[in-house]
């Protein structure tokens, strides 16, 4: 687990956009690239484009949808 | 100084000067020193002071909000500028675009021409560059920087069976939504095979292609942040229904977790992205909240 710079979730490759929490919460990244963070306090969950999200006090874990593709047939994480 | 006619010309200047002055240049040390300048400026603000630091390069005009904000609070009287000479040299970089200085030589990018942006303020133009240089440009269609093919060849021209090969979702949406989904399904000869209600009651279909003589399967869903518009996900080729393909999408993580609708912890999940609760034994078989 390495603690990240930022305190997002999923930085997207070709808008800039990102899953972003307030700077005050540490975020860890597995490196399998799961992301964990813990709150005490319920916190929002921003992102330039989706609705946000408020998430309540407790340790989390995030990860990115995966899609499947048929070309080289095999599962990988959406990137966006 | 080099006047470079856009940022591409000037970065790739900046890489011929520092090949031939032996340091290597990258994305990656980039990014990592503007997330220490980064740092610098943030604890800069926080104490209410200026720092001396110094710039790898400066972002021009791109920079311009964050001198609007100083001179609030100097124009104010809020708080007095220590350093008035260096900052008004370091402002007058927004009258040019991206500069990077050396020792011995400074290059400079043109500003652009022309910015093009749509009702919600993101890049975006569906007719040539939405950042516009005198010899170039940055192609975006609502904020996502896809190809100049893709903004230039009309809609009608545009082959549906790109969307299978570009493995960005957003570049994906946009060619999706450019070209329209019912006609990228008549085109790509898509079959229905099981439709239903995605986690947010939407409708969504699971479809099948037939693609070089092989089977395909993906998930039509809507996306729940941009009303009516498509995107196409593939899915393994095991899922039978849409409940399938829904599960399918979930993150190895969460995945894993057996799920129980009773008694099972929320979760959430904000467009390709989901959060659960680091130790649920049980989730709930849909996110509670989905944006």
């Amino acid at each position: 687990m390495k603690k990240l710079n930022e305190s997002v979730l999923a930085e997207g490759e070709v808008t800039g956009h990102a899953h972003r929490l307030p700077s005050t919460v540490d975020v860890f990244e597995a490196d399998n690239g799961e992301r964990e963070f813990c709150t005490e306090t319920a916190i929002p969950l921003t992102h330039e484009e989706h609705g946000e999200i408020t998430i309540p006090p407790g340790d989390y874990s995030s990860d990115k949808v995966v899609e499947y593709d048929h070309f080289s047939e095999q599962a990988r994480k959406v990137a966006d | 100084m080099v006047i470079c006619l856009s940022p591409y010309y000037a970065w790739a200047g900046v890489c011929y000067y520092k090949s031939i002055t032996g340091t290597a240049v990258d994305s990656a040390v980039r990014s990592a020193v503007y997330r220490a300048v980064y740092r610098a400026v943030g604890s800069a603000v926080d104490s209410v002071r200026l720092t001396s630091f110094v710039w790898p390069w400066f972002d021009g005009h791109w920079m311009a909000n964050f001198f609007a904000y100083y001179d609030y609070y100097f124009n104010n009287e809020m708080v007095v500028n220590p350093v008035p000479c260096e900052y008004n040299a370091l402002k007058s970089s927004c009258k040019m675009d991206l500069i990077y200085p050396f020792d011995d030589i400074c290059i400079v990018s043109q500003n652009p021409t022309e910015i093009h942006l749509n009702n919600a303020g993101f890049p975006h133009c569906e007719s040539g560059p939405a950042v516009r240089y005198q010899h170039d440009g940055y192609y975006f269609l609502n904020g996502v920087n896809v190809g100049k093919e893709i903004v230039d060849t009309p809609a009608e021209k545009l082959d549906p069976a790109i969307i299978l090969s570009e493995k960005n979702a957003e570049v994906r949406r946009e060619i999706v939504r450019k070209i329209g989904i019912e006609r990228v399904c008549q085109k790509l000869g898509a079959k229905i095979i099981d439709s239903g209600l995605d986690y947010v009651d939407s409708p969504c279909e699971l479809i099948q292609l037939e693609v070089q003589g092989e089977i395909q399967k993906y998930i039509k869903l809507i996306n729940p942040s941009v009303a009516g518009i498509y995107h196409i996900e593939g899915v393994p080729n095991e899922c039978q229904t849409v409940k399938d393909a829904l599960n399918s999408r979930k993150p190895e993580g969460l995945l894993k977790i057996p799920v129980d609708d009773t008694n099972g912890a929320d979760w959430y999940e904000q467009g390709d992205v989901c959060v659960w609760p680091k130790n649920a034994k049980f989730v709930k078989s849909k996110p509670i909240i989905l944006t």
